[in-house]
């Protein structure tokens, strides 16, 4: 029953990752710097981490990066949001569990590391070593929506643990 | 927040700002000389920015570059977001446009040096 019960909440954090992503691909940041996304999607996959743990975050990142290169992106687009979503993810696993770290904290670090790696493949891809100079603009911005991202999923985290524990609901 | 969090926010604060570091340096400022395109990671062509010229790339997605009194600017594009777009027009050295989409990236290089200069 406990089983079902974390498939089902893996899925449903899975379909939202999914829809943020979406959502975000219809309301590009009026910005001049290419690349910058509020990275909503991955307070879902840190949601994953925090209540369900590394291995079905990977699993909520791989839908979430896979489905949404196939439905709204372009084989070049999973490879940015792989390799960022990777580095993403081990930063926030690296994190978990230490206790003067809370998911802001985690979140932060996360969106940070997702930028760096997205950087490093655009300046491969371009051939353009002075893309590096991208890192700091988008790097200032994921600190802000990286602390608000892991917000959301400390307050969300809160409300649906007792779900996975098994409780009444 | 705990105790933690700050400590990785200054972090992640102090890795946004590296890149400064890298920056070329004040001689650098200024007028820039020429402009190096870039089409999926090879150099396609290298404009001079005392000539007034356009430059329309039409491989794998379509950009229209111009050069017009000392500047560059993307002038038209097919891209889905439009941020080369909104870019601008650039001039000094250092400074880049850039299309991810179509993988097309323009820098401004100073005088002297060449083509990595401004890398060093």
């Amino acid at each position: 029953m406990r089983n079902a019960r974390r498939l089902a909440l893996c899925g449903c954090l899975a379909a939202g990752a999914l829809i943020l992503s979406f959502v975000e691909s219809l309301l590009p940041l009026p910005l001049p710097v290419p690349g910058a996304r509020l990275g909503l999607g991955n307070a879902l996959v840190l949601l994953a981490l925090l209540l369900l743990g590394v291995r079905a975050a990977a699993g909520v990142l791989a839908a979430k990066v896979l489905l949404s290169a196939l439905l709204f992106g372009t084989p070049l687009s999973l490879l940015y949001a792989a390799v960022g979503g990777v580095l993403s993810l081990a930063a926030m696993a690296l994190l978990r569990g230490r206790r003067s770290v809370s998911p802001i904290g985690q979140s932060v670090a996360g969106a940070v590391l997702h930028n760096l790696g997205q950087v490093l493949v655009a300046c491969l891809l371009t051939g353009t070593p002075e893309l590096f100079y991208y890192f700091t603009p988008l790097g200032l911005l994921a600190i802000l929506t990286g602390g608000l991202s892991g917000l959301a999923a400390q307050l969300c985290a809160k409300r649906l643990r007792p779900l996975v524990l098994g409780g009444r609901t | 927040m705990k105790k933690g969090d700050f400590l990785l926010i200054a972090l992640a604060l102090l890795l946004a700002l590296s890149p400064l570091l890298l920056r070329p340096g004040r001689e650098a400022e200024g007028a820039a000389a020429r402009a190096v395109v870039r089409k999926d990671g090879a150099v396609v062509a290298v404009l001079p920015l005392n000539e007034e010229a356009e430059l329309p790339l039409n491989e794998n997605g379509y950009n229209l570059l111009r050069v017009s009194g000392g500047a560059v600017c993307m002038a038209e594009a097919d891209c889905p977001d439009g941020t080369c777009l909104r870019r601008g027009a650039v001039r000094r050295p250092g400074e880049s446009i850039v299309c991810l989409p179509n993988r097309v990236t323009v820098v401004l290089e100073g005088s002297g040096g060449g083509v990595d200069a401004v890398t060093q």
